[in-house]
């Protein structure tokens, strides 16, 4: 297992992450997938140990968290995190001084593939241009976990696409793995393998991604036939303006509610109606 | 840790246009004044005082969580923030020197050999900006850089109170203090008792801010 969360609890006055248990097995995309303040970058921050546990415990490579086995770790984060001021040329000269296996030429190699400008000070990249240097760099050390906190958000689809080939590519070997914070679900209906839902700080479901879209169905139910489906197969409602959202599982599935099914249920569709559903 | 203190060094490189500007400015000054004190020092204080900057910019940008993915203990990162004010010390010391040289041979081009007392006056500025940064260190990894502006205001004004009490205290108890005697003992010892001062601050200041950092979420 390359990252394994044993029952972590973290306590703020108006929140707390309540037993989390998760494991990122070698090989496999991960995703965490969760509303705005769901407890995902808390989560990650406790992984990476910016924030500090009240109990549970991290374990990295199947050993006990700690520093030294952060080498293998690779990061991004949402926000942009490197010093504007800086040039891609500076961010080679600490990263190398910073991380044992920083490989330069592998970095350089990222940034010709990419077009990178190697003297433009940071702050003169396009945003997409800062989302790969940032990614690059998180590569570039030759991790075997790379902990992306919605690595995604504010890119443009072109962008987003070649970076998640560049995550699918990361895995290929069997032995790296990601654990991949997002809002954009879409995203991960390409590449995760897994599903890690988290809402109010608490673990909603962790599934497999084939079986989180093969077991649950969302319906569109017209206002004034909503009697028709059995209140005890609904897991979750949502009221709209025209008509009801209702998620169910595939195995309470009846011959009468074929006519509700939506198209194709999204991750999207799932995660709302078990944020906003009743 | 290498790394952390290639990238504050790089910091202060990236603002070489200001120090430029900031050193032009105070040669003009000091060539109005005759006085090239303020030139010789103004570098290197500005130097020291970027020590403060770094943890600002770091706020400003978010890095300090991103540092602390890096495969680092929390005591290493602090001791990165020492080293560097450590290096920039010298650094600025060096530099100092390398004006008071340049400034003399240019302006007295008959000066032989070193004026002690500028020497002396330009480490006793350098060594109070590395109190300040010995002050502000752990402060800032307390309470954040926003909230430690008012905690260090706060410890100003605190020293401004005791030393106008103590001057108020002074006139009215008509104390007589033999202020040639006690400019003469800070000309002549003032820089080594400022020194030792200064290195015990620096010492304590790095424990402090290892207690503080060791137990701060980011």
């Amino acid at each position: 297992m390359n990252i394994e969360v044993i029952n972590l609890n973290k306590k703020f006055k108006d929140f707390q992450l309540k037993n989390i248990n998760i494991k990122v097995p070698k090989g496999k995309i991960v995703g965490l997938i969760g509303e705005n303040g769901a407890g995902k970058t808390t989560l990650i921050k406790c992984i990476l140990g910016a924030m500090f546990k009240n109990s549970g415990e991290v374990k990295l490579f199947d050993k006990r968290y700690n520093d030294s086995n952060k080498d293998d770790i690779g990061v991004v984060f949402d926000d942009s995190y490197m010093i504007e001021t800086f040039t891609i040329k500076d961010i080679n000269l600490i990263m190398k001084n910073t991380y044992k296996r920083w490989d330069s030429k592998l970095f350089f190699k990222y940034v010709k593939e990419y077009n990178l400008p190697t003297n433009k000070e940071i702050k003169r990249l396009s945003t997409g241009m800062k989302k790969k240097l940032e990614i690059i760099t998180a590569l570039s050390h030759h991790p075997k976990v790379l902990i992306l906190d919605e690595p995604t958000s504010g890119l443009d689809p072109v962008i987003r696409s070649e970076i998640l080939d560049i995550f699918q590519n990361f895995v290929d070997n069997k032995e790296n793995s990601i654990l991949l914070s997002t809002h954009i679900t879409s995203d991960l209906e390409h590449i995760a393998d897994d599903v890690i839902f988290i809402s109010k700080g608490e673990i909603v479901f962790d599934k497999p991604l084939k079986e989180v879209k093969d077991n649950y169905i969302v319906l569109d139910v017209d206002k004034d036939e909503i009697d028709s489906i059995n209140k005890k197969d609904i897991i979750r409602i949502k009221e709209n303006r025209i008509d009801y959202q209702v998620l169910i599982e595939k195995k309470n599935m009846k011959k009468q509610y074929e006519k509700y099914i939506k198209n194709i249920t999204a991750l999207d569709d799932i995660m709302l109606l078990y944020i906003r559903g009743v | 840790m290498k790394g952390l203190i290639i990238k504050d060094l790089l910091f202060i490189k990236s603002t070489w246009k200001f120090l430029i500007i900031m050193f032009i400015g105070s040669l003009l000054i000091s060539v109005a004044l005759g006085n090239y004190l303020l030139a010789i020092c103004v570098l290197p204080v500005m130097l020291l005082s970027s020590g403060i900057n770094t943890f600002q910019t770091d706020e400003f940008y978010n890095t300090d969580s991103y540092i602390l993915s890096f495969p680092l203990s929390r005591k290493k990162i602090v001791l990165s923030k020492y080293i560097f004010t450590l290096i920039v010390l010298l650094v600025s010391t060096y530099i100092g020197l390398m004006l008071y040289f340049f400034i003399y041979l240019i302006i007295h081009p008959g000066f032989n050999g070193l004026n002690t007392d500028m020497i002396k006056q330009l480490l006793m500025l350098e060594f109070s900006a590395v109190f300040v940064n010995s002050v502000f260190y752990p402060v800032i990894y307390k309470f954040g850089c926003e909230k430690s502006r008012l905690v260090l205001l706060s410890i100003v004004m605190l020293l401004l109170g005791i030393v106008s009490i103590a001057s108020v205290y002074i006139n009215t108890q008509n104390v007589n203090l033999d202020f040639e005697f006690i400019v003469n003992t800070i000309q002549t010892y003032g820089v080594y008792v400022l020194g030792v001062f200064v290195s015990i601050c620096l010492v304590i200041s790095y424990f402090l801010s290892i207690l503080f950092y060791k137990r701060k979420d980011y």
